[in-house]
């Protein structure tokens, strides 16, 4: 799994750090700033590359009763098999330089495959993931499952 | 000190992690971990997470502990490699003879740049190199290659360094402890210790002979190189030699066989001297002797296994020497000429007979030439040509300027 992610600061737009408020996530890494979304923070949401543009979205939901997956990520096996039929899933980029589990910040050349489902409150994403490699576990304190990268392999 | 043809070392300042820095520029400044084949623990890292005590070796769940902050990333030896021949080639601009030594480190026949000093060559190298490679380099020029990676280690990073006088030398060697020599582990330091030796000039001051004693051929060798002798060659990645030879006139005409016999010998010692120096043992041995009233000849003998054994060696240039031998006629110049030369790892041959105390015999002898003199040991039958080795002049003649052919 992936419970965060990090973005450089000069990748998001000035106006979409406004907007969402994005400066209460700014952290300090060795003197550099980066954006940092995490499953944990209020709102969660994610930095989205959605038809060439930014956007910042949902991500999944906390809430088990309603028509959405619970969490924030979904298998790709799943997504395959017709997990989300009644909705139209959007195959979406996740940006980011950094992702984290388990306490270890691993690098992202790209980003994280996710899809968006358009619901009647908007559009919210989820990441993709599979089984996670070897690599990925030992690096992760064993997670099983690990994102689907854009251009790469860990 | 003459300081003519140094020896420069170059070797990248943590290279796994600066090689995914120069691809990944959001990595610039970050505390960077490279982690091996498994995933589990951290091969490499570099100085910003150094700083945070993250050692080699150490699995990641200790490392993110000491550096959370850390960003670790999965080794690509293939990106690795891209940049190491990159390197090569870089440092190649500077030198004709460079030596692959480790995936980011580079031996070479060292000069200085026309006009400057090695300390600015050395500044100039790093330099190119990092805007030609992304890559941070230390870079230093000394004596030997033990004391250029010692200089290069205490530079580390992003140094550039000369030692180009004594002063420098001995001040370095003092303040740097023997373990810190690449061959000296542990164990080795622990079997000096008891005689006083402890940094690096202890041991350069130190008697040849108890180190030998002490560390073998091994640490014979590094005592050297801390004085300033070259034991270990710069071997170029490319066109090692094909052949390697030995001889030349025979101080006048020689006619008797015992005399010929004589210079026969005295060549093949000087010939494994160099095949010792170049690292390489001969598969074939051409013995061609020229003659003041007859056509020139030559033998040609092939060893069954390639070797840089005297014992093996005499063997097959005496049954070269049957072929190259006219009986009655005046004999004015000799070459023995090694080919086929096979660099190690060496397979030990079923044909070869390993024969420690021929070995052990052929080590002392070159101990005892390099404590006192060239040539002080030599073998019996070159008593023939006593003469010629009485002249000092003879000592280093025109072949013995390595690197170049012999005729
Ligand atoms: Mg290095």
């Amino acid at each position: 799994m992936c419970t965060g992610i990090a973005l450089a600061s000069s990748e998001l737009p000035v106006e979409l750090t406004r907007l969402h408020r994005l400066t209460e996530r700014v952290y300090d890494r060795e003197g550099r700033e980066e954006v940092q979304f995490h499953w944990w923070q209020v709102p969660t949401v994610l930095p989205v590359r959605r038809n060439g543009r930014l956007q910042i979205l949902p991500w999944g939901t906390k809430y088990r009763r309603g028509p959405l997956p619970y969490g924030g990520w979904v298998s790709l096996d799943h997504v395959r098999d017709g997990l989300f039929t009644h909705a139209t899933p959007d195959e979406v980029v996740i940006p980011a330089n950094l992702g984290q589990h388990k306490g270890t910040w691993f690098l992202i050349t790209e980003g994280i495959k996710g899809v968006a489902i358009e619901t009647r409150g908007g559009p919210v994403v989820y990441m993709l993931t599979e089984p996670a490699s070897n690599y990925y576990r030992n690096m992760t304190e064993q997670s099983p499952v690990m994102p689907v990268f854009v251009d790469q392999v860990i | 000190m003459k300081t003519t043809a140094l020896v420069g070392f170059g070797d990248a300042d943590s290279f796994y992690a600066s090689a995914e820095t120069v691809r990944r520029p959001f990595l610039v400044g970050l505390p960077v971990g490279v982690l091996g084949n498994q995933g589990a623990c951290v091969i490499a890292r570099n100085y910003p997470m150094k700083k945070y005590g993250v050692k080699v070796g150490e699995p990641i769940w200790e490392a993110k502990q000491k550096c959370p902050q850390g960003v670790y990333i999965k080794r690509d030896f293939r990106w690795y490699e891209t940049l190491s021949r990159k390197m090569l080639a870089e440092v190649g601009r500077y030198s004709h003879r460079v030596e692959y030594y480790s995936i980011d480190e580079f031996f070479w026949e060292g000069s200085a740049n026309r006009g400057q000093s090695y300390e600015q060559t050395a500044v100039d190298v790093r330099d190119h190199v990092k805007r030609a490679t992304g890559l941070p380099m230390t870079v230093a020029f000394a004596r030997t290659r033990t004391l250029a990676k010692l200089a290069a280690d205490m530079a580390k990073p992003f140094g550039a360094v000369a030692l180009t006088c004594p002063d420098q030398e001995t001040d370095l060697l003092r303040r740097t402890p023997v373990t810190e020599i690449a061959g000296i582990a542990k164990r080795s330091a622990a079997k000096l210790e008891p005689h006083g030796i402890k940094t690096c000039l202890d041991l350069r001051q130190a008697s040849g002979l108890l180190v030998r004693r002490l560390l073998t051929v091994v640490g014979h060798d590094i005592w050297r190189e801390l004085n300033g002798v070259r034991a270990v060659p710069i071997r170029p990645s490319r066109s090692p030699h094909k052949m390697l030879a030995r001889g030349g006139s025979l101080a006048g005409r020689v006619r008797d066989a015992h005399t010929l016999y004589g210079w026969l010998v005295r060549n093949i010692e000087r010939l494994i001297e160099e095949l010792q120096f170049h690292e390489v043992r001969a598969s074939t041995l051409t013995v061609a002797v020229s003659y003041f009233d007859a056509e020139s000849a030559a033998g040609v003998a092939h060893l069954s296994v390639p070797s840089d054994r005297f014992d093996i060696l005499l063997d097959a240039a005496k049954r070269g020497l049957r072929t190259a031998w006219r009986q009655g006629k005046t004999a004015t110049h000799m070459h023995l000429i090694a080919s086929g030369l096979r660099r190690g790892p060496w397979q030990q041959s079923l044909f070869e007979p390993p024969d420690p105390k021929l070995d052990a015999v052929a080590r002392v002898k070159r101990a005892v030439n390099e404590r006192y003199g060239r040539w002080k040991l030599r073998s019996g039958a070159t008593l023939y040509a006593n003469d010629w080795y009485d002249d000092p002049a003879n000592e280093h003649e025109v072949c013995d300027i390595r690197g170049k052919f012999c005729f």
